[in-house]
């Protein structure tokens, strides 16, 4: 049997995505056995996200500092801008470390079926970038389904009046897949953006 | 309680982490809507995509449960077909969402379901969209809101039929249409004749009167509206080739 403050920490944890209440219980007791270790420590950081956390004003990313990072690094080429569906996409981005141009958070997709549109969207703070005429290329990097096709062509259609280079992350077989386990579906994309070499 | 069947996912819900909630049209159990659990894992991506063709055992404890879908497999991806074309997707979207909001759950569709088999075989052929056209023309059917144009309302003739009455959904002759053409719609000759290869101004028009029916007779009694991708189609049959 916990208190009633430990109950509620525990029933706080569960709601955590990919946590269900048995690893919440052994967080939670894993805290309260190593108070000064893990507790304290973890309170703290929490506490200085909490605190200065800011969603930037330019691309939609999360950092302490407005603007993030990112597009206050004037090392990073401001022609070329990545559009992508959310903060953990651009995170994504960032850990190959490959890209070195600015981005931009949709912060979701379109989805006609779900009702998402494009007023849902921050799609109207890229085009109030594009106006500026810096970038000379966009890169969208929006996920291979359905409603991401959507969202893809969708900003097609609005990015034709730009005089810019647009580009879209191919689409076809994982690293390291076999043929054989693949669906027709990639096996047909892939297919069809197939290279000479 | 379980079964077996097959079925095209007409939409796929996120449920928790890795969970997913799909609907599907299947030839058997008609319209139906299961819980996948680990839908979203690496192996499900590919395969929980809306257009795409599956197979699944379905279990619940009670009838009215919600059943659970397990050994889903990918039986035909149409997911290419569609992700490189953005008037196929609009097709796609607005038949999914069509069949979600007018089709009853667990509502047989009997033969209406080979018209949506046909339209997703027939999606790489140069006539699709009059595969979509049929769709929109059966579900008015299905529906129990079709019209009759088997033969002429004033004059009951079944030969020379040019028109549709807007009231009543009824096949007009050119006799007895001619004074009021302006206000009628034109008879959808290629729905009858499966051979004869429609003009794009007769897909047009075939649709704009599907979905003038569809609106009066059922979606507004409903509060719903036509698809929004639907409207883009009418835009695509002005540059549609046969």
């Amino acid at each position: 049997m916990q208190g009633n403050d430990i109950e509620k920490l525990i029933k706080i944890i569960a709601k955590l995505p990919a946590l269900g209440a048995r690893s919440s219980r052994r967080i939670v007791l894993h805290l309260l056995k190593k108070k000064e270790t893990s507790l304290l420590p973890l309170i703290n950081a929490l506490q200085n996200v909490a605190d200065n956390i800011k969603k930037c004003p330019i691309c939609g990313n999360f950092d302490t500092d407005e603007p993030c990072a990112i597009c206050a690094d004037s090392a990073r080429d401001s022609e070329v801008i990545c559009v992508v569906q959310d903060v953990a996409d651009l995170w994504a981005m960032e850990r190959v470390g490959l890209y070195k141009g600015q981005y931009h958070v949709l912060g979701g997709i379109l989805s006609a079926l779900d009702g998402i549109t494009p007023e849902d969207l921050n799609i109207e703070s890229l085009f109030s970038r594009l106006n500026k005429g810096v970038i000379k290329e966009v890169i969208l990097a929006l996920p291979a389904t359905i409603d991401g096709q959507i969202t893809t062509h969708y900003l097609l259609s609005r990015l034709k009046e730009y005089p810019l280079k647009i580009t879209t992350l191919a689409q076809g077989l994982p690293l390291g897949a076999e043929l054989d386990y693949m669906d027709d579906g990639t096996i047909q994309l892939a297919l069809s953006a197939r290279k000479e070499i | 309680m379980q079964f077996s069947g097959e079925g095209y996912i007409i939409k796929v819900r996120k449920h928790g982490e890795q969970s997913v909630i799909v609907t599907l049209v299947c030839p058997h159990h008609g319209k139906i809507v299961g819980y996948v659990k680990g839908g979203l894992s690496k192996r499900g991506f590919g395969v929980y995509q809306v257009g795409n063709y599956i197979s699944y055992n379905a279990y619940m404890r009670l009838e009215e449960n919600m059943p659970s879908l397990r050994g889903v497999e990918l039986l035909h991806s149409h997911t290419a077909d569609f992700v490189l074309n953005n008037d196929k997707i609009g097709a796609l979207v607005s038949m999914c969402r069509l069949l979600d909001e007018c089709v009853a759950q667990n509502d047989d569709l009997g033969a209406f379901f080979n018209v949506i088999d046909d339209f997703f075989r027939h999606i790489n052929d140069e006539n699709w969209l009059v595969y979509y056209s049929f769709f929109e023309f059966y579900l008015l059917d299905f529906l129990g809101i079709g019209l009759d144009i088997s033969e002429c309302a004033v004059t009951g003739k079944h030969t020379d039929l040019r028109y549709i009455s807007p009231k009543t959904g009824r096949a007009v002759c050119a006799e007895a249409g001619a004074p009021y053409k302006d206000r009628l719609f034109a008879y959808p000759q290629y729905i009858i004749e499966h051979n004869y290869m429609p003009q794009k101004s007769e897909i047009a028009n075939v649709l704009t009167m599907t979905g003038c029916f569809l609106e009066k007779n059922f979606l507004m009694q409903h509060n719903l509206k036509l698809p929004e991708n639907r409207a883009n189609l009418l835009g695509l049959v002005k540059t549609y080739k046969l």
